[in-house]
């Protein structure tokens, strides 16, 4: 096999054994109860109606998690790509700053908002319930929409829009030629978001919202039999495989098409003249209202005096810890990542192992978090479980995709035939690698170990799960924290790792910056 | 580029090796899991380091999180326990454990003292430092409602809080009751609680805040929930309610300590459950803000936190109120939608 192609195929076959063989663990734990095979794990979960109504009820609110997102992410995804707005590139890094962080962080915020007593605290009720879920988890999610579908508008086909303005008015072309343009990365991003809602942990926890996720290992916990909760985390998996399958079915052939781009370039579909102000306004306020309004109260409720020092004192080692987790997973996405890319790109890997990491970002970080723990806790395996490698290696399983997307997009903008003129010069692959893509790549592999570095420091799921001990990383602390934690502190840990997010998001605007420069 | 490719690398390996070594096993460690929070364990957890020179590895849980978090961890790690220790912050999930076959008996030296009722008698768990259920009520409502039955009173009408009972020590509370008094008295009070207009919230803080804010009368509350809100000076009293002849009397939620069977360093783990249970333990952790009270006769309390001497607890078998759990999860759910 040609090193070309047997690289690219390794790397994803070493993916594919951290990301699938837990699931396969799972699997085979939840068929084998009792250490017989049979399917009294299933049957016991699936006889009882409750079940049925609480995996019904997840899907409604993940259903409509996406249908706010939706319908809030369109016309700002329009407004940011396709309009003359000033400050496009601060509105955009504005609205994805909540996807940054995990999303229990703006659940405290709200919760900070509305408190008893207050004008505001009639609304707490409804905050610490489904419909609180919904908001929450709508616009922590929402940029995920505005990402995939301002990035498609930013690439439509002009010429289709400059021939629909000849005979009809711009609203018209946007309805007529634009939107049904994008529908289908819009239709794959409100997909991603129903995922991610339903394998979301942290926010129903806090909420105290049951979840099927959450509420199959609780109803389990007490009678514990590890194959009843892991056949409950079954339907988990078949509804997060079924969404994906309907991904692909929808005609979205390359993951590719999803790669991001300069979003606030090119031409303007609308061009906002003296509206401007109103827009920029009613853009502000939204933003306002969606998810400044909560890092707001967390920024001023943190600034007590002695907040910040007692923030550190308690979760600094935790800062410290999650920051190389998240380096150390973000470096073997990006690693591994670009090795699939590559393959992918060079078509040594066939299409489907594209959509696999997609997959399992989607996956709820519990359900992989319990595969990881049926594989791996093993006398002989202690030396991974007990320590930080059974996180990374989640990471790893988790987000490569982040990795492989990111360096698809900057694969594609170099030529192949550098590589092939190469080829045919008789240069090794690697010597190819290493001296024609990596160094024209290179900021684009920046940009994707910050994008995998962001998702790896804000995971919540899984690190909830699988930290060892002694080792727990800033989102698994802050959550524990919040049980009776001094509000002041807890805030300030919030505001310590926005303001991370907010470092690394520069520095991400930046490399893409000078990426399209 | 590739120089500063080379040294993240070398860093990151470096970061990778420092971490793994740092958190895998020694002789002079013990590793604990904990649900009781964090911000009370932690403490005496460093306590426990200082005065005994072994690290303690923690894995914490939270009030929130306790059903799916470490308890969970535990019982998915049987075949092959990571944990030396598991503090628990209510007996009935010391008690499932037991009935899982993860506790190691141990009798502590340090359990002496403590009531034979917060005691497994198979020494599979030891009960100590509690938090009792209690009324937190507004100053100026007189006479102070001593009872549980004053939710049924017309003139609470809408008045009064009860955290949602599906979760935490509600629904411990819950199924001392069914046990105690039988499914028709227990279900009579809830549903009574229901017909007047009791407003379900989503934590015992919450319930208390409500109190607090004026915006009801008293509610049902943790004994620590009571006295961080009399701490921070609202008008605001704390009853212990059912003390009188013929009342269930309080129900206590004691922490409660399991050596977990098969654990990596045995030794050290029985050295962890002997401080757990000592009196300078449970004297911390009446003097924290979690104001919990010692299960040892004779410890030195803070004068918000009541001595179990002057309490009359109420009679709680362990196994029957772990299974009840369970049981009545059905009807807790239908009473809270």
């Amino acid at each position: 096999m040609k090193t070309r192609t047997a690289i690219p195929r390794g790397a994803f076959a070493l993916w594919a054994a951290v990301a699938v063989m837990p699931l396969l663990a799972m699997l085979w734990k939840s068929l084998t109860p009792g250490g017989k095979l049979g399917l009294g794990a299933y049957s016991t979960i699936f006889s009882e109606p409750r079940a049925w109504t609480l995996l019904g009820g997840t899907i409604l609110l993940a259903a409509l998690t996406a249908l706010i997102s939706g319908l809030l992410g369109l016309p700002l995804s329009v407004l940011l790509a396709r309009t003359d707005l000033p400050g496009r590139g601060i509105l955009l890094a504005a609205f994805v700053l909540p996807l940054l962080m995990p999303p229990v962080i703006l659940a405290y915020g709200w919760s900070e908002l509305v408190v008893y007593g207050t004008v505001l605290g009639v609304a707490r009720p409804i905050l610490f319930g489904p419909a609180g879920f919904v908001l929450v988890m709508g616009m922590a999610l929402m940029p995920v929409v505005v990402l995939f579908t301002a990035t498609a508008l930013s690439k439509t086909e002009r010429r289709l829009e400059e021939a629909g303005l000849l005979c009809a008015g711009r609203w018209k072309v946007l309805r007529g030629i634009t939107l049904p343009l994008v529908l289908r990365p819009y239709g794959a991003s409100l997909l991603l978001v129903f995922c991610l809602a339903i394998g979301e942990a942290g926010v129903p926890i806090f909420l105290r919202v049951p979840v099927f996720s959450v509420e199959s290992m609780t109803q389990f916990a007490a009678f514990y039999d590890f194959g009843a909760a892991a056949a409950a985390a079954l339907p988990l998996l078949i509804i997060t495989g079924a969404a994906f399958a309907g991904l692909a079915a929808s005609g979205i052939r390359e993951v590719g098409a999803l790669k991001p781009a300069s979003l606030t370039g090119g031409e303007p579909l609308f061009r906002m003249g003296s509206s401007r102000s109103w827009f920029l306004g009613g853009l502000w306020g939204l933003w306002l209202v969606t998810a400044g309004l909560p890092m707001g109260a967390l920024l001023v409720q943190s600034l007590e005096p002695s907040a910040y020092k007692e923030a550190l004192a308690l979760a600094g080692g935790s800062y410290l810890r999650s920051l190389a987790y998240a380096a150390m997973g973000a470096t073997l996405v990006l690693v591994l990542g670009f090795l699939v890319a590559h393959g992918l790109a060079w078509r040594s890997l066939p299409r489907w192992s594209g959509w696999l990491p997609l997959l399992l970002f989607a996956l709820p970080g519990p359900v992989l978090g319990v595969g990881l723990i049926a594989l791996w806790n093993r006398p002989s395996t202690s030396w991974v479980y007990g320590t930080p490698a059974i996180l990374v290696l989640g990471l790893l399983a988790q987000y490569l995709v982040l990795g492989m997307w990111v360096s698809q997009a900057s694969l594609a903008q170099v030529p192949r035939s550098l590589e092939e003129a190469a080829a045919v010069s008789g240069i090794r692959w690697g010597v190819r690698l290493r001296g024609i893509s990596l160094p024209l790549v290179r900021r684009g592999l920046l940009a994707a170990w910050l994008v995998a570095f962001l998702f790896c420091m804000r995971d919540t799921g899984l690190a909830m799960v699988v930290y060892p001990p002694g080792g727990d990383p800033l989102p698994a602390r802050l959550f524990t924290l919040m049980a009776n934690g001094r509000p002041a502190v807890i805030s300030a840990i919030c505001v310590l790792v926005l303001a991370l997010s907010l470092i690394f998001l520069a520095a991400l605007a930046m490399t893409l910056k000078g990426r399209h420069s | 580029m590739r120089r500063w490719m080379q040294a993240l690398a070398g860093i990151i390996l470096t970061v990778l090796l420092t971490l793994t070594l740092g958190c895998r096993g020694g002789s002079r460690e013990v590793v604990v899991y904990v649900s009781e929070d964090q911000v009370f364990s932690e403490p005496i957890l460093k306590d426990f380091e200082k005065v005994t020179g072994i690290t303690v590895r923690a894995v914490f849980d939270t009030e929130e999180a306790k059903s799916t978090g470490v308890m969970n961890r535990l019982l998915a790690e049987k075949e092959a326990p990571q944990a030396d220790v598991y503090w628990a912050n209510e007996l009935v999930r010391a008690e499932v454990l037991k009935q899982k076959g993860l506790a190691q008996p141990y009798d502590s030296p340090s359990a002496e003292g403590i009531p034979q009722e917060f005691r497994d008698p198979d020494h599979g768990w030891t009960g100590f430092s509690a938090r009792a259920r209690v009324l937190i009520v507004q100053e100026s409502i007189e006479p102070h409602p001593s009872s549980v039955q004053a939710y049924l009173d017309p003139a609470f009408k809408g008045k009064t809080a009860v955290a949602n009972p599906l979760f935490g020590t509600t629904t411990a509370y819950a199924a001392a009751l069914f046990v105690l008094w039988g499914e028709d008295r227990a279900k009579a009070l809830f549903d009574g609680m229901k017909a007047n207009g009791v407003r379900v919230t989503a934590s015992n803080g919450d319930s208390a805040d409500l109190v607090a804010s004026g915006e009801c009368s008293f509610a049902l509350v943790d004994s620590d929930d009571a006295v961080s809100r009399e701490k921070q000076g609202k008008t605001v009293v704390m009853v212990v309610p059912d003390q009188g002849e013929g009342q269930p009397g309080v129900f206590l939620v004691p922490n409660a300590a399991v050596l977990i069977k098969g654990g990596p360093h045995a030794e050290n783990g029985k050295k962890l459950v002997d401080y757990l249970l000592s009196k300078e333990t449970e004297r911390k952790l009446a003097f924290a803000d979690c104001a919990q009270i010692p299960l040892h006769a004779g410890v030195e309390t803070p004068p918000q936190v009541p001595r179990i001497e002057r309490l009359r607890p109420m009679k709680v078998d362990v196994p029957r109120v772990a299974a009840e759990l369970q049981a009545i999860q059905p009807y807790l759910k239908a009473w809270a939608q």
